[in-house]
């Protein structure tokens, strides 16, 4: 029996809360400590095996209804969100973030604006503006304005920057 | 005889009924005396007009809204002053509404959910060429429907006072749990999924160092998390960076179809229809204000019911749906009208009812504000402040702002989403580091927009899920108070039992339905 999308973000679920559960029973000191987690966890761990053993029985159904879906969401002409879409949109996100980690914000920011918005198809001096503008608009108003510093990057942290 | 007591010196004593009456007299007056010199500063009115201009940009971008404007702004905040921030914060979340309307009348898309019923008659109206018309009618009731609902919360706050005096610790602790099953309930999303992001919420507020006991919990050795997942990395996480990722996948303007607003032609015909159809604002308003009050409704449904009444109580029903004006004031006054119900419901007894008041309430705990009994005695003039704001922050942006530059701000919902999602990307996670200063609310903020990523997917109410996290704690301290005071057995008093009963019921009434509608099914079989 082929599960559908819903029933594995369960699972997931499930699996967490049995997680807080047992550490909640095991590793805590207190009852004190342990009472809410306890009463939570258990509570949300009833409410998505309800919803799991919904989605089991009702998985043919759910299949059609989300392909029908899919098809309505076509036929309008509306772009569609797809996980693939979501996925790869997210590893920009992730490859921002560890450019962050390792040059700061004021070095990962403009390259990012450039790659990614030229990945999504952004004219060229749109891009270049906004790469240009974004990590001046940063450095003046959190450095200059609010003299707050920005996170310098791993690299140049090392290198003495 | 009274008189023989004042000839002696003495003054007749009051009752204590009475006293109790004078001084909430007294208090209700310093309360409006104080909002009104904290208007007289130029400090406030710069930010609550920077914030109306924010609420119209963020507003006419359809899919943005104002929970994307709070998110961004929610770093800056521990920067400034609850004078800076409060405001802003209010006048953002006045004017949203107002840019939505914009976008629904011209575009025929809804810029916050809350604009979901205008386009109905607002765009038919652009179609047969009175845009204006459409738009003069949409600013002046937002501007009237602030109005009539402040004036509503005014009038509740005395009646206000003694509902919250008489509330105890356990009563609290069942009223938290009532506005997250209505948040979970009436919410986005299934019944289900909303509990389970409900409770999802209370467990990530019990990781770190626990009030009662002084342990850890959840840590796992981190120093990091003592204090718990931060407020702001959460909220910019879970509300911002799913819907950029969304944004950029879809890809194209947000805009699809209408007409650039070209002037202000007949906008004058436009307001006057306001005036002339005043009591339509007036129910429409008290409808708002009403869904305002009750958590987890949202703005779309304080729409549509205001649509629907003003559709049934027209002497042209008919007209309805082809470009009729009373199709655009009804939703539009319920529309800013819900802010001002669903702030004293914030403010009163701290439990926000909507997402945007749950950022709201963020704001006030990271200024350092508890909200609750103390907002409306002893900080009153900081509460009617912020009502007033709401008011004149809806007059100034959507009548002296968005009317004369409609034709500047309805060329930003062209903007295509491959420009707008990684500059507001990058502003999220900036917004995210300058908070705390730690690169790892850098990583928190990635977790939870992988989380609510998954969350939007799925139809998880991201929402309920806030606001279980904002509550928590206080949830944690209202029990164990409770219990300390009045045993395992606090919850037998009137007032939690009452709520238990409405928690039941709120839980029980769509199953009981489902269960309703499957057996007059089968009867009918």
């Amino acid at each position: 029996m082929r599960l559908n999308a819903n029933a594995y973000v369960l699972i997931g679920c499930i699996a967490v809360m049995l997680f807080v559960l047992g550490w909640s029973l095991l590793m805590m000191e207190y009852f004190a400590s342990k009472l809410l987690p306890i009463v939570i966890s258990s509570i949300v761990l009833g409410l998505a095996s309800i919803g799991l053993g919904r989605e089991i029985l009702t998985v043919r159904k759910q299949q059609e209804t989300v392909s029908q879906g899919d098809r309505e969401v076509e036929a309008s002409g509306q772009p569609q969100e797809t996980w693939h879409g979501y996925l790869l949109n997210g590893a920009w996100v992730v490859g921002f973030v560890l450019g962050l980690y390792f040059l700061g914000f004021l070095i990962a920011a403009p390259l990012f604006i450039l790659s990614y918005m030229r990945w999504l198809r952004t004219r060229w001096h749109v891009t270049i503006i906004c790469a240009i503008l974004a990590p001046a608009i940063l450095y003046a108003v959190f450095e200059v304005a609010l003299k707050v510093e920005l996170y310098r990057g791993l690299l140049r942290t090392l290198w003495g920057y | 005889m009274p008189g023989d007591a004042c000839r002696h010196g003495e003054f007749p004593q009051a009752s204590p009924e009475e006293q109790r009456r004078w001084r909430d007299i007294e208090v209700l007056l310093e309360g409006i005396l104080g909002a009104l010199s904290n208007f007289a500063t130029a400090e406030l009115w710069l930010f609550m007009v920077a914030g109306a201009v924010i609420g119209l940009i963020f507003g006419i971008i359809p899919g943005i809204g104002a929970t994307l404007a709070l998110t961004l702004i929610l770093p800056f905040v521990f920067t400034m002053t609850a004078e800076q921030a409060l405001p802003l914060m209010m006048a953002i979340g006045a004017t949203t509404s107002g840019g939505g309307a914009i976008a629904a009348i011209l575009f025929n898309v809804p810029g916050v959910p809350g604009s979901a019923a205008t386009l109905i008659d607002g765009f038919p109206m652009t179609q047969k060429g009175e845009s204006g018309r459409a738009l003069g009618a949409a600013m002046v009731s937002c501007g009237a429907g602030s109005i009539v609902s402040a004036l509503v919360a005014l009038a509740m706050i005395p009646l206000v006072l003694p509902t919250i005096m008489a509330l105890r610790n356990g009563d609290m602790v069942f009223l938290i749990l009532l506005g997250i099953t209505f948040i979970a309930v009436l919410g986005e999303g299934t019944m289900l999924k909303g509990l389970i992001s409900g409770g999802l919420g209370l467990l990530i507020s019990f990781i770190g160092w626990q009030a009662v006991t002084s342990v850890q919990r959840f840590t796992f050795g981190s120093l990091y998390l003592y204090d718990g997942i931060p407020l702001v990395p959460l909220a910019v996480g879970l509300f911002a960076v799913p819907e950029m990722i969304a944004l950029a996948t879809r890809g194209g303007t947000l805009a699809h179809t209408g007409a650039l607003f070209k002037g202000v032609g007949d906008v004058w015909l436009g307001m006057k229809d306001v005036v002339h159809h005043w009591a339509l604002v007036i129910r429409s308003s008290v409808i708002g204000f009403i869904c305002g009050v009750i958590p987890g409704v949202g703005s779309s449904i304080a729409c549509f019911i205001a649509y629907g009444q003003a559709k049934q109580t027209s002497k042209h029903p008919e007209r309805f749906g082809t470009g009729t004006v009373e199709g655009v004031i009804a939703p539009e006054s319920a529309n800013d009208a819900k802010e001002a119900g669903a702030l004293l419901t914030t403010l009163a007894l701290g439990i926000p009812g909507s997402a945007v008041m749950a950022l709201v309430l963020g704001a006030f705990l990271l200024l350092g504000l508890a909200p609750g009994p103390s907002m409306m005695t002893k900080h009153l003039d900081l509460s009617l402040t912020l009502i007033l704001v709401i008011i004149v922050a809806s007059i100034i942006g959507e009548m002296f702002i968005a009317l004369p530059l409609a034709p500047l701000l309805s060329r930003i919902a062209f903007i295509p989403g491959r420009v707008l999602a990684p500059l507001v990307l990058i502003v999220a996670f900036v917004g995210a580091f300058v908070y705390q200063q730690q690169f790892e609310d850098v990583i928190v903020t990635l977790i939870f927009g992988a989380l609510g990523l998954l969350m939007r997917r799925y139809g998880y109410n991201r929402p309920g899920l806030f606001l279980g996290y904002i509550l928590g704690s206080l949830l944690e301290k209202y029990l164990f108070i409770a219990l300390g005071l009045a045993g395992p057995l606090f919850f037998l008093r009137p007032i939690s039992l009452s709520l238990i009963l409405i928690i039941f019921a709120s839980i029980g009434f769509g199953p009981f339905k489902n269960w309703q509608k499957r057996r007059g099914g089968v009867d009918k079989v």
